[in-house]
């Protein structure tokens, strides 16, 4: 009954990018029972298939069954994103709320290395990791979660740092607070809101960097069926057999907009200055959310 | 604590002579404080001021004279990273800013309450009111969950909020103004602080509940005999407040003295401009109070 109630009180971006979500869920999960194919077995008979009721998403030059592949790429592609968004915030939040709270000496130290990790451009640094680790996910995870955590760190701050001067921050150190308690009880719920966001951000962008780096043959290694490595296999082919790139690039952009869209979404609902009021339900709304709506229709007295 | 001790006014001569071995509950000597990133003289200026136990200090200035910042300081509130503290700040003999921080904080949670100006800023929007009280209960004052709850709802109605059982369980945006200035109060003495700090308590209030809540900090003051440290730039609220009071400019203390005497007989020619501006009803010319409602007659 509850959950209902907060079901119904959330906005239509939410609730349509929780749709998104659970179907990519749902899809990359069943998608092992449904289809007899692994997703790295060659060998099917059959190159550059177009989609039959066998292989939905059809069969790629090395006669890989796509949809086995795809829905894979979408397992691998939330693993990775969510690796990034925990580690990022496991490591981001004590250090940007410290480093706010505590000030001085600390905030010095940790901002100095943070503009450090900052100096260098994303796909540099990723490159530069793989150039010393070798290719692979776990390099690209590595050197995601390398140039999230600054980000991380850096926003949580700036929240911190804003909560830090509020009265109760103060009332509590005067009622004996410990600096533990301060940060875990006063400071960090008051700027959650703020973090789940950030967190759906750095999700989204971390799928679309693995993608990248993928693509360019610095990610997940051939076998790996990552959602850029397989447009980097078919792109070839995509004049004759436009499927194979279509399909995975469309599941990419379907994952990024869900979790875009919840982000958005999200923001709006945490906004205490926003009113939660629904507005007529639309899918235009859904992407083109109506603006302070005037007061009197808009009309003078 | 000695709660026969009531203290008399103390004069201007007395004060500054007060020896180190007094009976004071808080003793400040010499305390400067400076701000290092601006370059403004010093916030406070070798101030000198000891508050007796069970006595009402009233501290009055205008605007950035400094009183809040001695009331940060002595509630520990001043971040070292930001200002350079120089002199001692004695509390029952014990200087609070060479202590480790520890026990600062032992002090500060179990000795000093502080009331901040804007109550409902001074709850944290995201704990029931029941936890925020509980809470430092149980930090600091050893006690167990249950008795801690017992004492809050004590606290509650010690602070004359109704229905005490259920504002446990209330989030402070679903109480009224006045009633979060109550809980505020209600926190700072969960711990029978011997020393309250009220920052301009009253400020953010209508007039009426103003009245309420300087009433109730009166009775409390006396009936748990601390000592009040009564922040306000408003003469009229801390003539009914105070014992003492204390008159600050520009980081100095300018004057103090007993209420009657100072309110009466101003020595300083800037405390009698202050109580020159406190605003009065003044006769209205019956003529221009019509112009002014919107009577156009020319």
């Amino acid at each position: 009954m509850k959950f209902l109630t907060l079901w119904r009180g959330l906005n239509t971006r939410i609730r349509v990018s929780i749709y998104m979500l659970f179907f990519l869920a749902a899809l990359s999960a069943i998608a092992p029972f449904i289809t007899p194919f692994h997703s790295d077995q060659m060998g099917t008979g059959q190159t550059l298939l177009g989609p039959t009721w066998q292989h939905p998403f059809g069969i790629d030059s090395m006669g890989r069954d796509q949809f086995s592949r795809v829905t894979e790429g979408i397992r691998l592609s939330a693993f990775i994103g969510f690796t990034v968004m925990s580690t990022s915030l496991l490591v981001g939040i004590p250090v940007g709320i410290l480093s706010a709270y505590k000030g001085a000496f600390l905030d010095s130290l940790f901002s100095r290395v943070l503009d450090l990790l900052f100096a260098f451009p994303n796909l540099l640094l990723a490159l530069v990791f793989v150039t010393i680790l070798g290719s692979g996910s776990w390099t690209a995870l590595l050197a995601l979660v390398i140039i999230y955590i600054p980000i991380a760190s850096r926003f949580v701050r700036s929240a911190a740092l804003a909560e830090k001067d509020r009265d109760y921050v103060s009332a509590a150190k005067v009622n004996g607070a410990s600096t533990f308690r301060i940060c875990a009880r006063h400071i960090l719920p008051n700027i959650a809101p703020s973090l789940l966001v950030l967190g759906t951000n750095i999700f989204a962008f971390a799928i679309l960097a693995e993608a990248a780096l993928s693509y360019l043959g610095v990610g997940a290694k051939p076998p790996t069926p990552s959602l850029g490595k397989i447009l980097t296999e078919n792109q070839g082919f995509i004049t004759t057999s436009s499927h194979l790139v279509i399909i995975p690039a469309v599941t990419l952009s379907f994952l990024v907009l869900s979790l875009n869209l919840l982000g958005d979404g999200l923001r709006d609902y945490l906004d205490p200055k926003k009113s939660s009021s629904q507005h007529k339900k639309s899918w235009i709304r859904l992407l083109f959310p109506r603006q302070s709506a005037p007061v009197n229709g808009g009309q003078l007295q | 604590m000695d709660k026969t001790f009531v203290s008399k006014a103390v004069s201007a001569s007395e004060w500054r002579s007060t020896p180190v071995n007094s009976p004071s509950l808080v003793s400040i000597r010499n305390l400067s404080v400076d701000f290092w990133r601006v370059a403004a003289p010093p916030a406070l200026n070798n101030v000198f001021l000891d508050v007796l136990p069970g006595e009402a200090v009233g501290l009055v200035g205008e605007s950035g004279s400094g009183k809040s910042t001695l009331g940060f300081a002595i509630a520990g509130l001043l971040d070292s990273n930001d200002v350079q503290l120089s002199g001692e700040i004695l509390f029952k003999g014990q200087n609070l800013l060479t202590i480790s921080q520890d026990d600062y904080r032992k002090i500060r949670g179990s000795k000093i309450g502080y009331i901040f100006q804007d109550a409902s800023s001074s709850l944290n929007p995201l704990l029931k009111i029941g936890k925020q009280l509980t809470h430092p209960l149980m930090a600091n004052g050893g006690m167990s969950k249950a008795d801690a709850i017992l004492r809050a709802k004590e606290l509650l109605d010690m602070v004359e909020i109704s229905q005490s059982q259920r504002r446990l369980n209330q989030y402070p945006h679903e109480i009224s103004g006045g009633m979060k200035q109550r809980v505020v109060i209600a926190a700072a003495l969960s711990r029978d602080p011997l020393l309250l700090i009220a920052d301009e308590p009253t400020t953010a209030l209508d007039v009426t509940v103003q009245a309420q809540i300087i009433d109730l900090l009166l009775r409390l003051k006396n009936s748990l005999s601390m000592s009040l440290i009564f922040i306000s730039h408003d003469l009229g609220v801390v003539a009914r407040v105070a014992d003492r009071i204390v008159v600050m400019k520009d980081g100095n203390i300018i004057e103090t003295g007993g209420v009657e005497q100072v309110l009466a007989n101003p020595r300083e020619s800037y405390t009698q401009l202050l109580l020159a501006n406190i605003p009065k009803l003044r006769h209205v010319d019956e003529s221009q109070s019509l112009r002014f409602w919107g009577n156009n007659e020319p």
